[in-house]
């Protein structure tokens, strides 16, 4: 069974609780529809170049393929996932999520022109405003910034971070620089100030090598190794004394898996060990400090068989750590059922819905 | 009562690294010894960015040899301070500047190949003579595969008593492809022929992570763990192990507790996007369980010491129970003697984990009689 599509089960045979939803996905159906929410100077600029939007949404989720959309949640005759009345029919409805936060990954990172990059974040953040968080009020959502330019992350921070239906701020797993240097943490003080949660998303640059070893040939290569951008970003963060500077920080994994946590963090506290005198910032063992600060989402799972995914539930020893999740209109093959009979039953209402309640102030 | 002995296989030992040393360029024809004279022989290949170790060389402070010179250059102390220390049947050299190099970086081709060449009969001349149980690791000029070729060929045949001696073929984790891209065939075609698993070392030189370069040495030495990821997917997802079903392949310092949570990752990556590999013919997991080998140092320290039992047994329900073999990486600060494993591990394991498991892999023999007890005192711990 894959659990997300709800096929011959109903919600409440999976889980009787509260439910809340951390990763829900809205398309940008086309680049003309983000034109009511620029200047007339970007609208004219992307018509004179027959622009037709960033090229870095479909690299990392080809159109046609499962990973971009289930089938069964392929409409016919538009872009998957591009209405709020599809997210009602496909999850919200049958989920009856108490809320969702909704990621508009829409590849900003692949357009180079700084004042270009800002004006279609800013364009994005706004038609998520107006078409999916003023028309249903379940749903809270990221923002997205222009990654290339700190102080325009900031402004955009400033600019739409009061709304209190944006909760989070999108970072691309895949950047140019590791998100805990210290040319970003004006940036993670923006959030802090704003309440919001850094959200480490899938995604990113499509500049250079995607990994440590060059370009990798199938997709699905590309896909399945991808713990490797999520994982040094989460030790980015903790080496650079990012938490440290802001105590209050919180740090969403999404999309990115969860079983790495553990055999990842046993090597930082090993690590940290033996070399902590050059970052003698670090006052606390990592895995303390992921526990704390870092939260996961469960699509995908990438669970084993059941008795062995306990035992790797059992390795991140807390409850509290594991958020629900979709990823709609993402394909996964995850059973929820079997995640939730993995974790101890003092955790499964927590994972389903509790965890991600305090965690984005809900 | 009898005293237990499991013999020993050290996957991982590191002659000393610096390449220029006298011993080694005499192995290099004049016309390159003029260059390296001239223009050196690592000339820019830290492109992933300096972070100074907090040792040179990152070795034990008492791995220098009392009558000088660099931790890893004497073969006679390394003897005495390892293999006979713990009574070993064999220890395998990996060199680490061939891999800093990635397989030909930063040097004419021509070079490369001599480069390589010259490190290897420097090993053989100075190190496989000095004790039977010294066992080489090939090195390659691996980003030009008919080089690397023609030296897997030679250090097999043409270097007689010592052709059996060579046990493996060295790559570091960062080539400038996916490794099981199919420019890199060639290669494997050679070690399948010969019996030789390609083992990656790792250390990086080219790139840290997958968005740049990180900052501390505590950093990279953790980040190291993400090589493996991209590194087995592109082996699973090009075919290579249905291509080449008898290679084998060694991750060497590059942990293993990730091992089957990536495995499962990979399977469920293909359930998705099955139609986009129909080439394969197996599960990812499958490959990974029969083809892929780790070697154990650092050794994983789980916060509960518990959680290191469901580990090992989590490789064993697996089928992969003789995947894991011990390594010390003497002499790096790091550096694991055979009590490093939590006393826990019973003896059936510690038997496969310290010996049994790399004899298989590389075909050398255990020295019966021979070995390290629980029951020693952990002399070398203290050093």
């Amino acid at each position: 069974m894959t659990t997300a599509l709800l096929e011959n089960t109903s919600r409440d045979a999976v889980w009787d609780g509260a439910v809340i939803d951390v990763d829900v996905h809205a398309n940008v159906p086309s680049l003309q529809a983000l034109y009511p929410y620029m200047d007339q100077l970007w609208i004219d600029w992307c018509e004179e170049r027959g622009w037709k939007g960033p090229s870095g949404a479909a690299a990392h989720y080809p159109p046609k393929s499962n990973r971009a959309c289930r089938p069964e949640w392929r409409p016919a005759e538009e872009a998957a996932a591009s209405r709020v009345e599809l997210l009602r029919e496909h999850v919200l409805d049958p989920w009856k999520p108490d809320y969702a936060v909704l990621n508009c990954y829409y590849g900003i990172d692949s357009l180079r022109h700084p004042d270009w990059a800002s004006a279609l974040a800013r364009a994005v953040n706004d038609w998520v405003r107006s078409e999916w968080l003023d028309r249903d009020p379940r749903l809270v959502a990221s923002l997205v910034v222009p990654a290339r330019d700190p102080v325009a992350m900031v402004e955009e921070i400033r600019r739409v971070g009061s709304h209190p239906q944006f909760v989070q701020v999108l970072l691309p797993a895949r950047n140019d620089q590791l998100w805990g240097q210290r040319v970003f943490h004006p940036v993670f003080a923006a959030m802090v100030e704003h309440d919001l949660v850094a959200g480490l998303h899938y995604g990113g640059t499509t500049e250079g090598a995607p990994s440590t070893t060059g370009y990798g040939s199938w997709f699905v290569e590309e896909y399945a190794a991808e713990w490797q951008a999520f994982a040094p970003q989460v030790t980015s963060i903790i080496s650079e004394g990012v938490l440290q500077l802001h105590p209050e920080l919180r740090v969403s994994v999404l999309e990115g898996g969860f079983l790495w946590v553990p055999s990842w963090g046993w090597r930082m506290n090993k690590e940290w060990k033996g070399l902590r005198r050059e970052v003698p910032w670090l006052d606390r063992a990592p895995l303390d400090l992921i526990r704390e600060h870092f939260r996961f989402s469960v699509a995908p799972t990438d669970a084993g068989p059941p008795e062995l995914l306990a035992k790797a539930v059992e390795w991140l020893r807390s409850d509290d750590i594991l958020m629900f999740a979709t990823d709609y209109p993402h394909m996964h093959d995850d059973d929820i059922t079997a995640l939730l009979a993995a974790v101890p039953e003092s955790m499964r209402p927590k994972l389903m819905a509790e965890t991600a309640r305090d965690w984005y102030r809900l | 009562m009898t005293v237990v002995k499991y013999p020993i296989v050290d996957t991982d030992v590191h002659p000393a690294m610096n390449p220029a040393v006298p011993g080694v360029m005499a192995y290099l024809p004049q016309r390159w010894r003029d260059y390296v004279g001239e223009i050196g022989i690592m000339r820019n290949f830290m492109t992933g960015g300096e972070r100074p170790r907090h040792r040179e060389f990152a070795s034990r402070w008492d791995a220098t040899p009392p009558a000088g010179g660099a931790p890893g250059s004497n073969p006679e102390f390394a003897r005495a301070q390892l293999l006979d220390q713990f009574d070993m049947s064999g220890a395998m050299l990996n060199d680490i500047a061939p891999i800093f190099l990635n397989g030909g970086k930063h040097q004419p081709a021509e070079l490369a190949a001599a480069f390589c060449s010259a490190v290897n009969d420097h090993r053989r001349d100075e190190w496989l003579a000095s004790d039977p149980r010294w066992y080489g690791s090939i090195n390659t000029p691996y980003e030009l595969p008919h080089l690397a070729v023609e030296e897997i060929r030679r250090c097999k045949e043409d270097m007689g008593e010592y052709n059996d001696r060579w046990k493996q073929v060295m790559f570091a984790p960062d080539n400038a492809r996916p490794p099981g891209h199919p420019s890199y065939w060639p290669i494997y075609e050679a070690a399948e022929h010969y019996g030789l698993p390609i083992g990656f070392h790792v250390l990086a030189s080219r790139k840290l992570t997958s968005s740049g370069s990180c900052n501390f040495y505590f950093e990279e030495h953790c980040d190291w763990a993400a090589f493996n990821f991209p590194l087995l997917s592109s082996f699973v997802f090009e075919g290579v192990f249905d291509r080449f079903p008898k290679l084998k392949v060694a991750m060497i310092e590059l942990s293993w507790s990730w091992a089957i949570p990536l495995a499962w990752r990979m399977d469920h990556a293909y359930r998705v996007m099955k139609s986009e590999v129909p080439h394969l013919q197996r599960l990812p997991s499958e490959y990974i369980r029969d083809h892929v080998w780790y070697s154990t140092q650092p050794i994983e320290e789980p916060e509960d010491p518990r959680h290191i039992d469901d580990v090992l047994e989590l490789f064993e329900v697996s089928g992969m129970a003789d995947k894991l073999m011990y390594s010390s990486d003497y002499p790096h600060w790091d550096y694991d003697p055979p009590s490093a494993f939590p006393k826990a591990v019973s003896g059936e394991r510690m038997g496969r984990i310290l010996g049994e498991n790399a004899a298989a892999l590389y075909g050398i023999d255990l020295i019966e009689g021979t070995g390290w007890t629980p029951e020693q005192p952990a002399v070398a711990a203290a050093a």
